[in-house]
């Protein structure tokens, strides 16, 4: 029988998705306001990340202290997602600050986001100003709740790999694909 | 009953069933498994929702004045009148993919 969701030992991330992410978490950033992505790929023991999704345009909210996606936009990008097989590894998005209170989950982040074993929900300071990885907050859904992952869990299980990452920008009308 | 009239009286019932069932499948962001199932064609699609975040392991969820909430979509849009019939939605039509959506909000 298929499991829903494996379990997930590891993320392997492409270095590429840290430019990608950032790009667009810092033009939010630089207006003040929070900003978002969606990191998707394969699942497995080792699930690994082959697409940013960015998110701007109708049915997107960045505001200053909040980021949503209206459930016409996350559809819109499930459809493009579900026809190519590739599944929701991880959410990341941006608060101001830095250190370990700005890089935690709110408790917003914590309800209004993706309940489901394994769902990696990532949080990066300074309003996405900030290119050391090891400086965001990673947070793993398990056992029914979100739990930050400590630095050696972080040193263990974030592993950033040299591969191309596909990006796309999505709103509720399009999926716009900004290439390789 | 002879072998014949039997074979012709299956026939019929797979007919009959086609006619009165849709094929449902749903998917869900973050898993590639579909729920999949057969119902008549008056079932409303509360119990399709139902049953589909059953399946997925979700469920609605309430914080104070907060609700978060999943949403069926069905060719891109969000299909929030729950006492639609899958017959109602699925016209001529024998089978159906829908999405299982939710809203993220992140602050």
């Amino acid at each position: 029988m298929t499991h829903l969701y494996p379990p997930i030992a590891r993320w392997m991330i492409p270095e590429a998705a840290l430019e990608a992410t950032l790009r667009d978490l810092r033009r939010t950033g630089q207006l003040g306001r929070e900003g978002g992505a969606l990191w998707l790929g394969d699942r497995a023991s080792d699930a690994t990340i082959l697409t940013v999704a960015t998110a701007s345009g109708e049915g997107v909210l960045e505001r200053t202290g909040s980021w949503s996606l209206s459930p016409t936009a996350y559809g819109r990008i499930g459809e493009w997602a579900i026809a190519r097989g590739r599944v929701l590894l991880a959410l990341i998005h941006s608060h101001g600050g830095a250190g370990e209170l700005a890089t935690s989950l709110s408790p917003t982040d914590e309800f209004a986001t993706v309940h489901v074993p394994d769902f990696l929900s990532v949080v990066v300071g300074r309003r996405g100003d900030e290119d050391d990885p090891t400086a965001w907050g990673y947070h793993v859904f398990e056992d029914g709740r979100f739990r930050r992952l400590g630095a050696a869990e972080v040193a263990e299980r974030i592993v950033w790999i040299s591969s191309p990452v596909e990006h796309l920008r999505f709103d509720e009308t399009i999926v716009e694909e900004l290439g390789v | 009953m002879s072998v014949e009239t039997e074979k012709h009286s299956e026939g019929e019932e797979e007919e009959r069933a086609k006619r009165t069932a849709v094929k449902v499948r749903v998917s869900y962001q973050p898993t590639t498994v579909k729920f999949e199932k057969k119902y008549p064609r008056e079932t409303v699609l509360t119990l399709v929702k139902g049953d589909a975040m059953a399946f997925f392991q979700v469920a609605e969820r309430t914080e104070g004045r907060k609700v978060y909430t999943y949403h069926l979509f069905y060719q891109g849009q969000p299909q929030d009148d729950l006492s639609k019939t899958l017959g109602a939605l699925a016209g001529e039509q024998h089978d159906i993919d829908l999405q299982l959506v939710e809203q993220i909000v992140e602050s």
